[in-house]
């Protein structure tokens, strides 16, 4: 007798109660982004989110009238936490390619920019095709076009996969990658701290456009915010946000002659 | 009379009970049962959970990078086996050393051990590789790896081959002085055959535990399971498909040492 | 043999074991030990055993003086055959092994010499049933036999017993006292530490009485059990051969 009671209680402990992960109808808005982007997603002193997409995200926010809620997730992992549905937008300068195109969908693009290279100072790197050679090796960062592009175009070239930026930048700095692929604002940033070790290569040999990632079929939620993106580039939101982040840079892109991102 | 349901519960007890607390002692159709059972209520556990996750399942996107996952899981086999290999001689050097009456010896030794384990491994690598390595001009990342691995591995196993040493008891190391052998033949004949017995159930903790710290090398860019994992899930968008087959990729390799290292200890039981 | 011991100290953690041991014995077969606990018998038989290194001293044994050096004592101990009140045997090892352990590895016998020497060693003393097996699967007093064989093995140039059936119950007393008694018969020099004095006087042909670090009488065994001159030593033998 005390054995079977003991089976009941054990079996009814067994039993596994999940809460489920829906939200309630409340109107917030979970936002995902990488908060190591600076001026884009990054952190104050305090340690909250600032920087264009937050700022972006919060003016989402206002236009639908719903409280934003910012995630902070490791890039490589912003599509599967928007799959899962544990955020609703990604707002984290990620590039719109085909193949991301597969998992999520995505807005009208708000930035344009593109693949750049950070060389090796001496390494005798020109071109992105001078990578593609035996003995080359090329660090990236994990999930980005930068990894993609490396992955389908530089085949005859080493691939370091690394999860931060910083540590692309360390391997480019210390010899022991060629160069580090990643977006123009980047890489420039990283020039102008490692002058001695390192080469900018800013023209760039891939065009890209950022765009806000949904869920599919979300269909509702992308034309509201591409309501929004037009709206706020009329309003001269957009201007508002280079000036207020990105002023320097915006100096030097002119007087370089690139297009500047927004 | 009572009898029946006498005979019943005794039976549902012998499916249920081993005879004493030891380990032994269930009969084979027992354990079958509760072993079912266990796996049963693990596959419930999981099948209930991932429900709820209302998860879109893509194997086919995964499957598409198969062949990085493969070359990754052999890349931590030989990156393991040689970080075992690697890390039991430095154990045992650091553990002699600690012992020596070399005082230099002796407080290096401690040194090493200390900061080796009062320091996340994440850090020792990093700083070894970007720092270490970088100013001995030491460019293959995958020795640098092996290094590391081993040099963190052999902190703890000093510790246990230590332990084991010390747990020989005195009264041996008299007897085996009165018959005339010499230190070093004292630790051979006498001191490692008695203090292997001691050490092997924490060395096999220990081994397992290197093999699952192999995946922080991933960090600096080394090719083995984790990072094929991860690269994967980057490249098809994807988490638990990439994370379900690493762990499963873990157990192929950790199960087996487990059960090499269980039939070790056996032989070495000198009781029976 | 002949047994010269001068002026002996030695301490340990500041007590003082030794306190001036002094002994002249010659020409005898079996010096047996015997006084009260803590007197200091068991450091003697260590000093005598090279095992210890005593701080004043010296000591001369069948005239040749033992040199207080580790490397001088280790040849030392190749020649003595010790066994203690227990944990002689390693545990990891066979008895046979740990009979022709010495003998390969400190005496340079081949293994085939070395088997058959302690095979024979074994039978003679009705224990090679037992050469297999395990010291934890022998009984106490099979396994103080083998330490017994395991010392004669070598063919010292003497024995050294510290109370070898302390850890024993009467029955394997008696089976390991036999043993001792037929060694005696051998020929083989000894000496004994022990509290089984009926025993003693049966073997011993000479006896000190140990106490307070100093070796207080010594002479013919009979002449220091019944006869002693200090009052210690009378009294404790009193207290002691009550029972026996």
């Amino acid at each position: 007798m005390r054995i079977t009671h003991f089976f009941l209680i054990l079996a009814t402990a067994v039993i596994p109660v999940f809460p489920g992960c829906s939200r309630s109808a409340s109107e917030e808005l979970v936002v995902g982004m990488e908060l190591a982007y600076p001026p884009f997603e990054m952190t104050d002193e305090s340690g909250n989110p600032v920087g264009v997409s937050v700022d972006l995200a919060r003016a989402l926010g206002e236009h639908l009238g719903r409280e934003v809620r910012i995630e902070n997730i490791s890039f490589v992992g912003l599509i599967p936490a928007l799959k899962t549905g544990r955020i609703d937008l990604v707002i984290s300068s990620m590039t719109a390619t085909g193949e991301r195109a597969k998992s999520i969908d995505f807005s009208d693009p708000y930035v344009q920019t593109g693949l750049a290279i950070l060389a090796r100072a001496g390494g005798g790197i020109e071109r992105v095709e001078d990578l593609n050679k035996e003995g080359r090796t090329v660090s990236v960062k994990i999930g980005t076009t930068g990894h993609v592009y490396a992955q389908e175009q530089l085949g005859n070239a080493r691939l370091l996969v690394l999860e931060r930026e910083a540590e692309c930048v360390l391997e480019v700095v210390q010899g022991t990658a060629d160069a580090f692929i990643y977006d123009q604002l980047s890489i420039y940033k990283n020039w102008i701290r490692q002058q001695d070790t390192t080469k900018a290569i800013l023209e760039p040999f891939q065009k890209e456009a950022w765009a806000v990632g949904l869920r599919k079929g979300n269909d509702t939620l992308r034309l509201q915010v591409n309501e929004f993106l037009a709206t706020f580039r009329d309003l001269g939101g957009f201007d508002d946000l280079g000036n207020k982040h990105l002023a320097d840079m915006k100096k030097v892109f002119d007087d370089l002659g690139y297009p500047f991102v927004f | 009379m009572n009898n029946s349901r006498g005979e019943g519960s005794a039976r549902v007890r012998r499916l249920l009970l081993a005879d004493d607390n030891s380990g032994e002692g269930a009969s084979l159709s027992a354990r079958i049962f509760n072993a079912i059972l266990v796996a049963a209520g693990l596959t419930a556990l999981f099948y209930v959970a991932f429900r709820n996750v209302d998860y879109h399942w893509s194997w086919d996107s995964a499957w598409r990078y198969r062949q990085k996952f493969l070359t990754g899981w052999v890349s931590t086999i030989l990156i393991s086996a040689a970080a075992l290999v690697c890390s039991t001689l430095i154990g045992t050097v650091a553990a002699l050393a600690r012992r020596s009456r070399i005082l230099l010896c002796r407080y290096v030794g401690a040194t090493y051990v200390e900061i080796i384990r009062c320091t996340p491994l994440l850090v020792q690598i990093l700083i070894f590789w970007y720092v270490l390595a970088n100013a001995a001009n030491l460019q293959n990342r995958y020795v640098a790896g092996v290094l590391i691995l081993s040099a963190f591995a052999g902190a703890y196993i000093s510790e246990i081959i230590r332990s084991g040493i010390e747990s020989v008891p005195e009264s041996q190391l008299e007897s085996a002085r009165a018959i005339g052998l010499t230190p070093p033949q004292i630790y051979r004949y006498v001191i490692f055959p008695q203090a292997t017995r001691q050490m092997l159930p924490p060395l096999t903790g220990q081994f397992v535990s290197l093999v699952k710290d192999s995946s922080l090398l991933s960090v600096i860019a080394i090719n083995e399971l984790t990072k094929s994992a991860q690269e994967l899930n980057a490249n098809a968008h994807t988490s638990f498909e990439g994370y379900l087959p690493l762990a499963v990729a873990y157990l192929t390799i950790t199960f087996p040492l487990s059960m090499w290292t269980r039939s070790l200890e056996k032989k070495f039981l000198y009781e029976s | 043999m002949n047994l010269e011991i001068k002026d002996l100290h030695k301490s340990y953690d500041g007590v003082s074991v030794l306190s001036g041991t002094a002994l002249v014995c010659e020409d005898f077969r079996c010096l047996v030990l015997v006084g009260p606990s803590g007197g200091g018998k068991t450091t003697l038989l260590r000093v005598l055993a090279g095992l210890e290194i005593p701080e004043r001293g010296s000591v001369r044994i069948d005239d040749e003086p033992l040199d207080f050096e580790e490397a001088a004592l280790r040849r030392h101990r190749r020649e003595v055959g010790t066994v203690f009140q227990a944990f002689n045997l390693f545990p990891h090892l066979t008895a046979l092994a740990n009979i022709t352990l010495p003998l390969n590895v400190v005496h340079g016998y081949d293994p085939g010499q070395a088997e058959a020497r302690a095979m024979e060693l074994l039978a003679r003393f009705q224990l090679a049933d037992h050469a297999g097996k395990k010291p934890a699967q022998l009984s106490g007093g099979q396994r103080q036999r083998v330490a017994l064989v395991r010392a004669i093995a070598i063919k010292p140039k003497f024995l050294l017993f510290d109370e070898p059936t302390s850890a024993l119950d009467p029955e394997m007393t008696a089976e390991v006292l036999d043993m001792i008694r037929d060694l005696r018969q051998e020929g083989r020099d000894l000496i004994l530490v022990t509290h089984q004095l009926a025993f003693a006087q049966t073997v011993a042909d000479q006896a000190a009485f140990v106490a307070e670090g100093r070796i207080l009488e010594s002479g013919p065994t009979e002449q220091v059990f019944s006869q002693g001159k200090t009052e210690i030593c009378r009294s404790f033998m009193r207290r002691v051969l009550r029972f026996d």
